[in-house]
């Protein structure tokens, strides 16, 4: 079963058109990467979805059904600008959240716990969320996020203002969620998390999604014909079906002829003994495919 | 319905925790008793034993001496002595006067009877001191120059009337400049309580919006059940604060009235205390609908308590004209206020402290406040959308005004 499917759907604002006729579906069991620059139409969409704000045009289904009042218990979201209640206890904050997301009392308090103590905030439950710093008030966040058990869980920017431990935490987290069966919308600008965690991309410019895919695919689409190699020796300018050669840090960059490969160059460099500690088929990182897609631009031969 | 009942419990207990509130509920009335408290104590002179003397009421305090010099006082009655003593001379009032035995004494002089000349002399000088003290005085006067005691009761208190009504308006009998105290507090409280308590609804929502919690909520409650819940917990803390504010001022004016002889018009009629509650809850009705309005519109807190003025001028108005509301209760202009939905919240619960209302006028009253609440709370259900609530656009009065024209038909 589909968690979302958008079919076609706009919205604009006075005269911007933040959203336009964007479609998109999100299945079980899976993690969709929302990227995109600023201004996007990313957080626009998602709050479509919520049921927040309400599109011009185009239809969104939930579970496949219109997002209701009884389904909005089924989902989760962390927003991008974090909301807390700030001059009460992270506890009483936390459970009025929950509340309102249908939990009966006694689940409240043992998942509280729970979450309490996954969260490491136990110390932390009489302080008053003000009283926090920004990385405990993202954990108290995540909570009110994630205590409910919702099916379908939208997080956009999870890991900011979080340290390497705690992003690894939420990391783990994403995928328990998801080995539990949850589907998960992870919108961010750090590609790296989004290549780890995500089976699927979305990505949005301009109010238009314009790639999208799983990421492996994605990936392929914008490989160019270069090899990374690491070797203790140069390596020959001259091997067959090499144009460039570019040294680069760690490694040598090889730009290959329209019609060489990887496994002919391989054969080659054996055959003329180069001795080799790395060789492999360079493919773009998703931070090279979003410059490129957003900006137009391609890496610099 | 689950979801406002949690709304109303987490916004009461809430703030109920909160000292801010707390403060404002309780300091007036404190204040309230402390300048009562102060007012008696001077009153009474300043008691040489401090304040516990006060609150221990010392029985000697409130006793004045009387100096004779007509001849006319032959006796003291019973129900006098603890309020009058004879001297026998000003000497040796004025050392009793000194000693803390009296509080004040008269002298009646010789030719009273032809000049009607008392003399009253004061330990301390006491603002509060009227003509109103020297009652218990007249009344012995009068017993002692009527030889029939029952005749001097009816002098001193000649008429029980029965009051029918044989037109729906009947004026009270005012006069003197102390009318103006009980019209005027009276819509100053009520215009406190209202702006006090549709302010909260205010803060309520630009500090869901300032702390970015709004966005959560909405992806739990809808709108409505915000708006419902907020307007029911915010009202019944309201009320509360009503209730604890209206009970302080009837027993202020009771122990007053009690205190300082305060005159009639200073009498608060139980009725008023219900015709009270009923404003109040009118009153909140719509001015937090429209507060509302406001807090969906402003991005922040400050900008709300600065545009706050748009909605509560119509509240102010007839505060301007307030010391007018004794001496002419029932002048088209305070008509106007004490029927035109938007102020007669705080008008025509100060008009009733001075006037008999018709009940047509009050029928109309309430029933064009009540219409002006389902206008207001229509459109203000429009207005509180996610768009306007998200929105960090700054506030203009003419989108307020213009959103309220186009969807409040």
């Amino acid at each position: 079963m589909q968690a979302i499917v958008a079919d076609s759907i706009s919205k604009s604002f006075g005269n911007v058109l933040a959203v336009d006729k964007v479609s998109f579906t999100l299945a079980s069991g899976e993690i969709l990467g929302l990227i995109g620059p600023n201004g996007a139409g990313k957080t626009t969409t998602i709050r479509m979805v919520l049921d927040i704000f309400i599109p011009d045009s185009g239809s969104i289904r939930v579970f496949d059904q219109p997002m209701s009042e009884e389904l909005k218990n089924r989902v989760g979201y962390l927003p991008e600008e974090r909301g807390l209640y700030q001059d009460i206890s992270v506890e009483k904050c936390l459970r009025y959240l929950a509340s309102i997301k249908g939990m009966a009392h006694n689940l409240i308090e043992e998942r509280l716990e729970s979450y309490l103590d996954k969260f490491e905030l136990q110390d932390c439950r009489k302080k008053k969320v003000k009283e926090l710093s920004k990385g405990m008030q993202q954990k108290a966040q995540l909570i009110a996020t994630f205590i409910h058990q919702p099916q379908l869980v939208i997080v956009d920017e999870p890991f900011s203002a979080l340290d390497p431990v705690n992003t690894q935490m939420v990391k783990d987290l994403l995928r328990e969620e998801k080995a539990r069966g949850t589907v998960i919308m992870l919108s961010t600008h750090q590609m790296n998390q989004a290549e780890e965690l995500c089976d699927r991309i979305l990505l949005m410019n301009k109010g238009k999604i314009v790639l999208e895919g799983p990421l492996d695919k994605v990936r392929t689409q914008f490989a160019k014909a270069e090899i990374l190699v690491r070797s203790p020796s140069p390596i020959p300018a001259d091997l067959p079906g090499i144009a460039k050669c570019l040294p680069e840090n760690a490694h040598t960059r090889l730009i290959l002829k329209p019609e060489a490969n990887a496994k002919s160059v391989l054969a080659a460099m054996i055959e003329r003994g180069v001795e080799l500690e790395q060789f492999e088929v360079a493919v773009p990182s998703l931070d090279e495919i979003f410059i490129q897609v957003v900006t137009g631009r391609g890496r610099q031969a | 319905m689950n979801k406002i009942r949690l709304v109303i419990q987490y916004e009461l207990t809430t703030l109920f925790a909160r000292k801010s509130y707390l403060r404002m509920v309780f300091l007036m009335p404190i204040i309230g008793f402390l300048v009562y408290s102060a007012a008696a104590l001077i009153n009474r002179g300043i008691a040489p034993e401090g304040v516990s003397a006060f609150f221990g009421g010392s029985p000697t305090e409130s006793v004045q001496g009387v100096v004779d010099y007509a001849g006319i006082i032959r006796e003291v009655p019973e129900e006098f002595e603890d309020k009058l003593e004879l001297a026998a001379s000003e000497a040796q009032a004025q050392r009793m006067t000194e000693d803390g035995r009296l509080s004040a004494y008269y002298v009646i002089s010789s030719n009273y009877l032809q000049s009607g000349e008392i003399l009253y002399v004061q330990r301390d000088y006491n603002f509060l001191s009227t003509e109103n003290e020297a009652a218990a005085l007249q009344e012995l006067i009068t017993w002692n120059l009527f030889s029939d005691k029952q005749l001097a009761q009816r002098y001193n208190d000649p008429i029980q009337p029965k009051v029918i009504f044989m037109r729906e308006r009947i004026e009270k009998d005012f006069g003197g400049p102390q009318n103006f105290w009980l019209p005027y507090g009276l819509m100053l409280l009520f215009y406190l309580l209202i702006i006090g308590s549709s302010s909260m609804m205010l803060n309520s929502i630009t500090q869901e919006k300032q702390n970015r919690v709004i966005e959560m909520l909405l992806t739990s409650i809808s709108t409505d059940e915000m708006l419902i819940g907020k307007t029911i917990a915010l009202g019944l803390a309201g009320l509360f604060q009503t209730i604890i504010w209206l009970g302080t001022s009837y027993t202020l004016l009771i122990l007053s009235g009690r205190q300082f002889a305060l005159p009639e018009s200073f009498v608060l009629p139980p009725s008023i205390l219900a015709w009270g509650l009923a404003y109040f809850l009118l009153g909140y009705g719509l001015y937090s609908s429209l507060m509302a309005g406001l807090g969906a519109l402003v991005p922040n807190p400050k900008e709300g308590s600065q545009a706050t003025l748009v909605v509560i001028f119509p509240l102010i108005v007839p505060l301007f004209f307030s010391n007018l509301v004794a001496s002419a209760p029932n002048a088209p202009l305070f008509v106007f206020f004490s029927i035109f939905p938007l102020t007669s919240p705080i008008s025509m619960i100060s008009r009733m402290s001075a006037t008999a209302i018709p009940a047509g006028q009050l029928a109309l009253s309430i029933g064009l406040l009540t219409l002006a609440i389902i206008f207001s709370i229509r459109a203000v259900g429009r207005l509180f959308r996610a768009q306007a609530l998200l929105s960090g656009k700054p506030f203009r009065v003419k989108e307020f005004l213009q959103a309220f024209r186009l969807h409040g038909t």
